[in-house]
């Protein structure tokens, strides 16, 4: 330290000095004196200065010519020195460093600034530049110190967890992106941040004119003294903050308990790092902010304030904890969700069929299985989409399920379902149609209104990918209108939905019934859009019906659907338990729901009505739809309510482990779970409405704009889309209430949406079959900047159904778009996700994501809203800053590879990993 | 020339009967901590899971061990339920120029000031015990943060070092301090200066 500086100063000082250099002996000087006693070197002028106060340099009017020469050389001796012993103090105190003997043999200690510790040469070489610069000549770079603790040196069976405020566990390598698996292999990561920053430390020095002129005339002896302040209370504080707690608690275990030791990093902090910067990463989802700062009073110097600043963690209670146990632990707590999923895989639940299929070919991957926890929440979101998928799964399941549905596939098919399900509302109809997408697609299109859409989509894609083309662009065409109407008006009704939320009583019984109803409404939704696509599709779009492996299901689905939401919801709820358990079933269930429906299709229908009419004129100005879905919303949500109940019997079962599931993510979901009751009454409401005022115009329109629109199978899809669509034109105003939300903005959008998907489906075939990961990003992208604007406009709504119709839109007016429109879709539910992970935070709530991601959808759109101020990290991130974050997310996903595919999927399946992402979800989802 | 006035700095201090003299001696030795200029090395002690500086000096140790005790005897003496005590700690400078006018008291000039609230809790329950543990722990935590803030933000008060022996500065801990007349006899002197 000492030893380096002189040299350049001297020669710098003297011509710098204003008075002469004498010689460079004095150089000589000092560097001794200080290496000898930096301390008794200064002390002389502290003592100097301590009478006069500040006049020590004047005082020595003897060696004025000297002095000035030593001045020059002292004030960059101790500049350097505070540089030096600050980083010697920093580091020391976080790892053990190797102590340094002089030729003595002794002990070499550092006693700058009265603060005596151990010296050490490791830091040299690191510090060099510190050591030798001549501050007095303004070169005084910042010093940067990281203290991190990096999982590559971990071994392949540990991870290494932080415990949150509650005590939970959450893996830090899945909260770096890397993969589960990667935390125990940590190589095949190499691209990969395995390092996470807990403290950053600046030392810098100010700007010279920032502070009194004054203080830089400080004398030095006063400049020292208060530098000894200063490093007694970085001393002091360095032990106070959490990174210290870690570092003395693992220096108490026993040597062989697995602990991962402090790493430090110096660098030049004017310049950028190269690394992504960890430090800010959130590693589990809190309300409490992830880092704080500390500035310590600047010291004075004559080259200006010397700083010291530091950003930590504010939670440092890490761990190393064996891998299985971890895991053990997530599916214990975190990954309740996906215990549910499981269970509800298990169970069968009506809407979750799909979704336990998907999960279920999700899970079969080991590593998909952490990565699954996300990737089932993205499947969940499938499944909340994945209400088509699940259809399609579980079509493909029943029927040709192993093509589609096969693991290999099982990604792409989730990116096929993110981008079907975006493609379902936008343009992925086509591969709906394709697949058995027809008859999905029309469930997404009905199912549409959040998540179960894509799902759906991303499952018919792959089957439908085939005899899409040609069906697939009508239905494309369709779907994308239906989609983006539906976006539209899922945005209007996330927004009513927010805004019922509120203020209802409902409210409560909704966000549960919402929270539990829309993994279940998502579930019934997609599911039953599925089976009644297919059945629709058979009445409605026969081809769609086809080439839905339930083209009986999709027709009646279509009839049902035509019924109104309510026929819907009621399928859904049927359709769900259909998809779980059987046709019939879900015959029956439907049935059943068709009863409930009517009722609330009764009830909803003088809403409805009114809501349809103000729709059908709305329809013009999805905005003004919102508006009326506002309204009619908040009239629907009450009508809703109740028949959300009533309607969601089934549902609310379904609703109810979701919202076990959800539990967390339901509480987020409050809000969701408002959207969700929204549209579940909705549905029946718009139903019945649509059926009793329009039902048969319905048809004929969906039927007519269907054909036109899409192809056959497409035309399952616009089924269903129309049914939403209809639902929306004739439920307007119901829409809104939830079904609404969902239909609307698929209507809405999917009239958009169609001609979008239409454009877009060309590219969206295109696009997908060449790449789904390509086409969620763009989607992502899509979904981003489509809800960036539309957030703006719209704000909340703007989140969840913004996204979508925004998205669905601005496929519309982009022939990218379509793809975009997936990736919305995907967005949407991911976004839905985020809701629910936010509400799910503590549950686990990928795996509810998952489901939730028909919830989520709901939820998200309700969720979006609140969501949006709720969870303002996560959800700005994945909000505001969709671009960002989803460019992250897929990055990510790109970077994983494989896993990246899957995560991809997952994203885009969840869209709750996706989100906020898929960064920020995969951690949690851990 | 620098120290117009003293600066007095108050902290607030909670603990129970156990924990309390180990508490304000944390207290003491973070604040002598950064008012010993004398070079030193460092210690650290851990008390209710933090960790807090001190300073490996015998006189300064037995100072700092005899006023605590002081302390807690006369806050044990009030017996009462939540006893209370205070503990001041000055710092002066040695005016070498005034020494011969007031002869040695006023050679020391107080420049600095810290008084110690102690308030003795006497938790009944095992629920009171582990609250009044949390806010024990807290308290401390806090009058360290504030004191490391303190330091910080003041030193343009604090006087030069005239000296490379020993402490500069001499210090004192009064126990229960009147504190009428230590302010009437320091406040002219600290103008002086």
């Amino acid at each position: 330290m000492y030893q380096h500086p002189r040299p350049s100063p001297r020669t710098a000082s003297a011509a710098n000095n204003l008075q002469t250099n004498p010689t460079r002996t004095n150089n000589q000087r000092d560097p001794n004196s200080e290496r000898s006693s930096p301390y008794s070197d200064i002390a002389p002028y502290s003592d100097q200065g301590g009478d006069d106060g500040d006049g020590e340099m004047v005082g020595r009017a003897e060696q004025m010519s000297e002095e000035a020469q030593r001045h020059y050389q002292k004030v960059n001796q101790v500049i350097q020195n505070f540089f030096t012993k600050a980083a010697l103090t920093i580091i020391s105190s976080r790892v053990i460093l190797s102590q340094s003997f002089n030729k003595n043999g002794d002990l070499r200690q550092n006693k700058w600034f009265n603060v005596v510790l151990d010296d050490t040469d490791v830091l040299q070489h690191d510090l060099m530049e510190w050591k030798t610069m001549d501050a007095m000549a303004g070169q005084h770079p910042s010093l940067c110190i990281e203290v991190y603790l990096d999982i590559k040196g971990l071994d392949h069976k540990q991870s290494l967890v932080i415990h949150d405020e509650q005590g939970k566990r959450w893996d830090v390598g899945e909260a770096l992106n890397v993969p589960v698996e990667s935390t125990s292999r940590p190589p095949s990561r190499m691209g990969r941040s395995t390092q996470l920053v807990l403290e950053r430390w600046k030392i810098h020095v100010g700007d010279k004119h920032s502070v009194h002129p004054s203080e830089l005339s400080d004398p030095l002896p006063n400049v020292y003294k208060k530098a000894v302040v200063l490093f007694r209370s970085l001393y002091a504080y360095l032990r106070f903050i959490p990174a210290y707690k870690y570092y003395k608690n693992i220096a108490k275990q026993p040597a062989n308990h697995p602990s991962l030791k402090l790493n430090y990093r110096i660098s030049n902090g004017d310049f950028k790092s190269p690394r992504p910067d960890t430090l800010r990463i959130p590693l589990y989802p809190s309300s409490e902010s992830v880092t704080e700062t500390q500035s310590f009073t600047p010291s004075n110097s004559p080259v200006g304030p010397l700083c010291i600043s530091l950003e930590y963690r504010t939670n440092c209670e890490f761990s190393v904890d064996d891998s299985e146990s971890l895991l053990s632990s997530h599916f214990m707590g975190l990954d309740n969700p996906y215990l549910e999923q499981s269970s509800r895989e298990a169970g069968q639940v009506p809407g979750s069929l799909p979704v336990n299929k998907l999960h279920a070919q999700d899970t079969p991957d080991l590593g998909q299985a952490y990565g699954s926890m996300s990737t089932f929440h993205q499947v969940g979101p499938p499944t909340g989409t994945s209400p088509m998928s699940a259809l399609r799964a579980a079509r493909d399941m029943p029927s040709s399920s192993p093509t589609e549905i096969p693991p290999q596939k099982l990604p792409p098919n989730h990116r096929t379902a993110q981008g079907s399900k975006s493609s379902l509302r936008s343009a992925e109809a086509p591969p709906y149609q394709r697949r058995t997408s027809v008859s999905f697609q029309p469930f997404k299109a009905g199912s549409l209104s959040s998540s179960p859409a894509p799902g759906p989509g991303i499952p018919s894609s792959p089957g439908s990918s085939v005899g899409r083309p040609g069906s697939s662009l009508g239905r494309t065409a369709v779907p994308n209108p239906l989609t983006q109407p539906r976006n539209r008006t899922s945005l209007t009704a996330l927004p009513q939905a927010a805004l019922r939320a509120p203020s209802l009583p409902n409210e409560t019984a909704i966000t549960s019934s919402a929270s539990s109803s829309p993994k279940p409404a998502p579930i019934r939704y997609s599911s039953s859009f599925g089976h009644r696509r297919s059945r629709f599709s058979s009445g409605g779009g026969s081809k769609t019906e086809d080439e839905n492996l339930s083209s009986g299901k999709g027709s009646v689905a279509s009839s049902q659907q035509r019924g109104s939401d309510l026929l819907n919801e009621g399928e859904g709820a049927s359709s769900g338990s259909i998809k779980t358990d059987d046709e019939n079933i879900s015959d029956f269930l439907k049935l059943l729901e068709q009863k409930k429906e009517l009722k609330s299709f009764n009830r909803s229908d003088n809403a409805s009505r009114d809501a349809t009419m103000r729709k059908t004129t709305a329809q013009l100005s999805k905005y003004q739809r919102m508006r009326d879905s506002h309204t009619a919303l908040s009239d629907s949500l009450s009508s809703s309510m109740m028949l959300h109940r009533s309607s969601s019997s089934s549902s609310r079962q379904l609703s109810n482990v979701p919202q076990m599931v959800a539990g967390t993510s339901i509480s987020t979901a409050s809000s969701p779970g408002k959207p969700i009751s929204p549209h579940t009454p909705h549905t029946p409401a718009i139903p019945s409405r649509l059926s009793a005022n329009s039902i048969i115009e319905y048809e004929p329109r969906r039927s007519r704009s269907r054909p036109g629109q899409s192809s056959r199978a497409q035309e399952a899809v616009d089924v269903q889309e129309r049914s939403e669509s209809e639902d929306q034109a004739t439920n307007a105003i119901d829409i809104p209430n939830s079904p609404r939300p969902w239909n609307y903005a698929r209507r809405s959008s999917s009239v958009a949406q169609q001609h979008r998907a239409m454009e877009d489906e060309p590219d969206f075939f295109g696009l997908r079959s060449a790449s789904l990961p390509t086409e969620e990003v763009d989607r992502e992208r899509d979904l981003h900047r489509i809800t960036a604007p539309e957030l703006t406009s719209s704000g909340l709504f703007a989140q969840t159904e913004l996204l979508t119709s925004a998205s669905r839109e601005a496929r519309a007016t982009e022939t990218l778009s379509p793809p975009g429109s997936r990736d919305e879709i995907p967005r949407p539910l991911s976004t839905s996700d985020l809701p629910a992970k936010r509400g799910m935070y503590p549950g686990s709530s990928r795996g509810r994501g998952g489901f939730s991601s028909h919830g989520s959808s709901t939820s998200l759109t309700t969720g979006a809203t609140s969501s949006t101020e709720r969870q303002s990290r996560y959800n700005f991130a994945s909000r505001h800053v969709p671009a960002d974050d989803d460019e992250p997310l897929l990055f990510q996903m790109s970077e994983i590879g494989a896993g990246g595919s899957r995560r991809s999927l997952e994203e885009g399946r969840g869209g709750s990993s996706t989100g906020s992402g898929g960064r920020r979800g995969s951690p949690w989802l851990r | 020339m620098e120290q117009r006035r003293r600066p007095e700095y108050h902290l607030d201090i909670f603990a129970d009967l156990a924990c309390v003299k180990d508490v304000v001696k944390a207290i003491l030795h973070t604040i002598f901590f950064h008012r010993y200029f004398t070079s030193i090395s460092p210690l650290t002690r851990d008390l209710l899971d933090l960790t807090l500086p001190a300073i490996d000096d015998v006189d300064l140790e037995t100072l700092i061990e005899q006023r605590t005790i002081a302390l807690v005897r006369a806050i044990e003496s009030t017996h009462q339920q939540r006893g209370r005590g205070q503990l001041v700690v000055q710092f002066f400078e040695k005016r070498r120029r005034k020494t011969y006018f007031f002869g040695k008291a006023d050679e020391d000039v107080c420049w600095e000031q810290w008084t110690l609230d102690v308030t003795l809790a006497t938790p009944r329950t095992e629920t009171d015990v582990l609250k009044v543990r949390r806010a024990m722990t807290k308290s401390l935590e806090k009058a360290a943060h504030k004191i490391i803030t303190i330091v910080n933000r003041d030193k343009d008060h604090i006087p030069p070092i005239t000296t490379t022996d020993a402490n500069p500065f001499p210090y004192q801990v009064v126990v229960n301090p009147k504190a009428s007349t230590d302010n009437n006899t320091w406040g002219p002197r600290m103008g002086i200066f």
